[in-house]
Formats: C-alpha cells, structure tokens, sequence
C-alpha cells in the first residue's frame, strides 16, 4: 500500500518532504509533562507487557511507555529523537487484562514494526494542495495500516477471542468481569452493517475515517486468522481488500471489480438474466462468481428462485436504498448483467428480454438498453 | 487535469449518455463527447460535452455546449455592445442553458451551454439538458439564418 502512495509523484514528494525533526523533539517534553512514564516499578505488569512484546516483534529502537488520562480505550505510537514511545489510555490499562492489552501494544508496534510511523498521514492531510482523490487515498492507505496493525496485535496476544474481547471493549464501554467475546459473534456485526450500508449508498464521510469500521476490522482479524489455518494468506488480503472498498470511492469506481455496494443488484439481476434462458448453465454461474462471493452465489441460489423471484429480490434491493441509484451505479449494473447475458457467447432473446425488464425497473427505456446492447457488443 | 482522467470522464459520460439512449462518441483528440440532433424543420445540431475542471471539493464539473454563431474578430468587427446585451436578455428567458461567448483568437462563437456535475448526473437530466442545450444554440443559429452546427 506505500508503494502505491510513492506511486503519485505528488504523494511521494510530500512524504519525502515530512521533516519530523520538530515533532520528535518535542513529543518527549509533552508526554513527560501531560502524561505518566512508566516502568516496572510504577506499573509492572504493564511494563513487562511492553517488554515481553517489545522482545516478541523485534522493534530496534528503545521504547518508553506512558499513560495518560483518557476514560476512552485508546492508545498511539510514535517516534521521539532517541525512542520509541507507547502510550496507553487510563481506560486501556483500567479495563483491559493483560491479555488484551497484549492486543492493544501489539497493534501499536505493528504501527512502528511496518512503519506507518514515518509516513506522517497528520501533516500530510494537513497539506492545502492535496486534491480530494489524494486525500482519499492517503485516508486509504491509513485504514489499511490498521488492519496491518491489528494482525500484528492478533498475532501478539495469540487469540482471536481476546483480540475480539478488547474491540468489543473498546467500541461498548463494557468491563464486565471474565468477558470473553465469541469473535464469530461479534464479527456477524459486520454483515449488518454491511446491509446497512448498501441500502444508504455511497456515502462521501466513510472515506474521511482514519480507521476503518470496528466490525470490520474484526471481520478482517477473522478472515487473517482463518488463513493461518488453511486458505493462502493472499486470499485473506483480496477478501480485506473487498471489505475495505466499501470505504473507499476509489475502490468501487474500478471497472475490473463489482462495486460491493451495488452487489445485490448485481448478483439478484444476474440470477434473473441467467435464469431467463432455462437453467443456470456452467458459463452463466462462472460469471456469477465472478461478479459475487461463493456464499453469497449459494446462498441466492439455495432456495432455488424462478426469474420472477429472483426479479422480486432485485426490486426489493431497490426498495430498501434509502437513496436512488445514481446513473453511473445504474450503468455499472447494466454493464454486469449484459455480461452474464453474454456469458454463452450470445444474447438470447430471453435474456434480452429480461435485461430490458431489469433495465426498465431502474427507470432506463426501451431504445437506450437496445444502445447498451449495441455498445457492449460492439466494444467486446 | 491529466489527459487521462479527461478521457475517464468523457467515457462516463458516454455511458450516461447511453442510459438516456443517445447516440454519440469520444473525440479523444478534441477532448470531448459529440452527438447530433435532429430538430424540427430539417434542421439539425451538434451538441458537445466537455469536462470544465473541478469544484473546490473535488467534483467534477462538465460543460454541455452547443456553437450557435462565429463573428470574426477584427477592426470594425466582433461582437457589438448591442449584440452582448441581446445575449444578456436571451439569457433571462431561456430555460436550462445560457448564451455565451467564447472568445479564441480570431473569432469570437455564440455557444449555449449548461454545466453539470458528472457524480450526480442523471441520464434523465441528461437527456433534457442536451436538448435544452441543442434548441436554445438552434434557435439562435435559425435567427441568423444559418444551420451550420
């Protein structure tokens, strides 16, 4: 990801540019004067946490550790003259046992360990002459340093339970005794927030968040664990990939991917169109994969729809938008169904027809979807 | 901005345009979407989109313009003050579009125009607005008794 940040000259310039001179002397005073250095004689068990993790992750500079006062769970990282510095929360170290702290210091020496510490994202935003696209990949890139950080905290505390247990504190503000969060129950908060987002649309704040989603983060900690246990860490990165674009506008514009927000549309108008032609033929269901996710696919196709229902199940995506589709969002899902109509090679008439049903639904008449048909044709 | 995204929006464009159902193309070497009308009485007009620049947040802004007129520049000739005023008047009774003047270094052309952010076009807008754009340039070209564009 930092590689593509020193892919625009301009982004790369100004990372270049980033002098932290003044900040790294003074952050030592300012947390010395606003703030409690710690060791094992003040706070042992938390000093030896740091230690032990320090050792763990192989961070060459010296550390110190603070405290400061902050009811929220919290905590940052950041690089002074001569050290290293973690600073935690008065919530982080009240609430969380050892375990999750573990989670919490790994996740901020994954920020030193993959050094998201030296590209400066603060002074960068900062800058007046970013353009939007700019800044929206530099908020990009930052969400995607935190899903590094958290598999580093992942792997520090060793357990996806625990690691689960601190966000849940985090996000609630709970500090029941013995909590141990189910992480597979925590991470389904995910799939609803998902719902939720799809039926608003695009939203232009996601992007400005410095962090991704708590859920997704969590479901991205699931998704790394489960790639430890079997499929190929790579499939893990495409699927945070998937889950991330959600977030980024940049993401959805890429013609290669289905953008995730327009996905239902896409997988429900998509079943209709292959179901227009009898049944779901080999070529058909090898496009539908590749416009959906595997689940999503068996999960439309289990309860074995006609082309009304699944026809139904498109108009009732539309009807849960809380706003309308845009005609580029219309565009983008026209172009997905005329290629699962071309998935045999040719346009059935029963495929035709359904296209223009689908078409007509989103408000596109009769003699423009006959143009989109054309133009796909002519451009394949 | 970069030739590139230029052309990135002008495809958007295009793909918007076929939602509405009107034909018409990218000029990559001129920058800019084209498409013909057929108007009443036989006559006909070109209408063009080409992208403006962008708002301070970053939107980007594209113009739908239509040449109506050219007046060659020169001694004794150009645009008269009565004839920019006319304009000023058309302005206030014509519906989505405006008149204008773009100035190059000969000549000066009457272009009716209208812009739109191309996030939150609408293939329906779109629709109107380039035949708003197409009436109001014929309109004025049928005043001065041509049919050029």
């Amino acid at each position: 990801m930092l590689a593509s940040l020193n892919s625009n000259p301009k982004l790369s310039k100004r990372i270049a540019e980033f002098r932290p001179q003044q900040h790294r002397n003074s952050v030592r005073t300012h947390l010395l004067q606003s703030a409690v250095r710690v060791d094992e004689r003040l706070l042992p068990k938390l000093a030896r946490c740091v230690k032990r993790l320090h050792e763990t992750v192989g961070v060459q500079d010296s550390i110190e550790t603070y405290v400061y006062e902050g009811s929220a769970i919290n905590a940052f990282v950041t690089r002074g003259r001569a050290h290293l510095y973690v600073a935690l929360s008065s919530g982080a170290v009240n609430v969380l046992t050892d375990e999750e702290l573990e989670f919490v210091v790994g996740h901020e020496f994954g920020h030193a360990v993959f050094e998201h510490v030296d590209v400066g994202v603060g002074h960068l935003l900062e800058a007046s002459d970013l353009d939007p696209r700019e800044r929206m990949q530099m908020f990009a890139w930052k969400r995607a340093a935190e899903i590094s950080a958290d598999r580093m905290g992942l792997v520090c505390c060793g357990s996806l339970a625990i690691a689960a247990t601190a966000m849940f504190k985090t996000l609630s503000g709970l500090n029941l005794p013995g909590l141990m969060i189910d992480a597979q129950a925590f991470s389904e908060q995910w799939d609803h927030l998902v719902a939720e987002v799809i039926n608003c649309g695009a939203n232009d704040e996601h992007w400005q968040l410095t962090h991704p989603f708590p859920p997704l983060r969590m479901k991205a900690m699931q998704l790394f664990a489960g790639s430890q246990g079997g499929t190929t860490a790579g499939s893990s990165d495409a699927e945070v990939e998937k889950l991330l674009s959600m977030m980024d506008p940049r993401a959805r514009e890429s013609r290669d991917s289905v953008d995730p927000l327009l996905a239902d549309f896409v997988l429900w108008g998509g079943v209709a169109v292959a179901l227009a032609s009898g049944d779901i033929g080999e070529h058909e269901r090898k496009k539908l994969l590749g416009i959906s996710t595997p689940e999503n696919l068996e999960r439309a196709l289990s309860r074995n729809p006609s082309q009304d229902q699944a026809v139904e199940s498109f108009q009732a995506a539309l009807g849960r938008r809380h706003q309308q589709l845009k005609s580029l969002e219309i565009f983008r899902i026209a172009e997905a169904l005329l290629h699962i109509a071309h998935a045999d090679g040719e346009m059935e008439p029963a495929e035709k027809d359904s296209l223009v049903r689908l078409l007509g639904i989103m408000g596109v008449g009769p003699d423009a979807c006959e143009l989109l048909m054309a133009r796909y044709q002519k451009d394949r | 901005m970069e030739p590139a995204e230029i052309l990135s929006v002008l495809q958007q464009v295009a793909d918007v345009a076929a939602l509405a159902g009107i034909r018409g193309r990218v000029n990559e070497e001129r920058q800019h979407f084209e498409a013909g009308f057929n108007l009443a009485e036989g006559r006909s007009q070109m209408v063009y989109i080409r992208v403006a620049g962008k708002t301070p947040d970053g939107s980007t802004v594209i113009t739908f313009f239509s040449p109506c007129h050219v007046v060659q520049k020169g001694f004794l000739s150009g645009i008269t003050r009565n004839q920019a005023l006319d304009l000023l008047k058309r302005n206030e009774q014509v519906m989505f579009a405006r008149y204008g003047v773009w100035s190059m270094e000969n000549s000066d052309t009457i272009v009716a125009s209208c812009d739109r952010l191309i996030a939150t076009l609408d293939h329906k807008d779109f629709y109107s607005t380039v035949w708003y754009v197409a009436m109001a340039a014929d309109r004025f070209e049928k005043e001065q008794g041509s049919d050029k564009f």
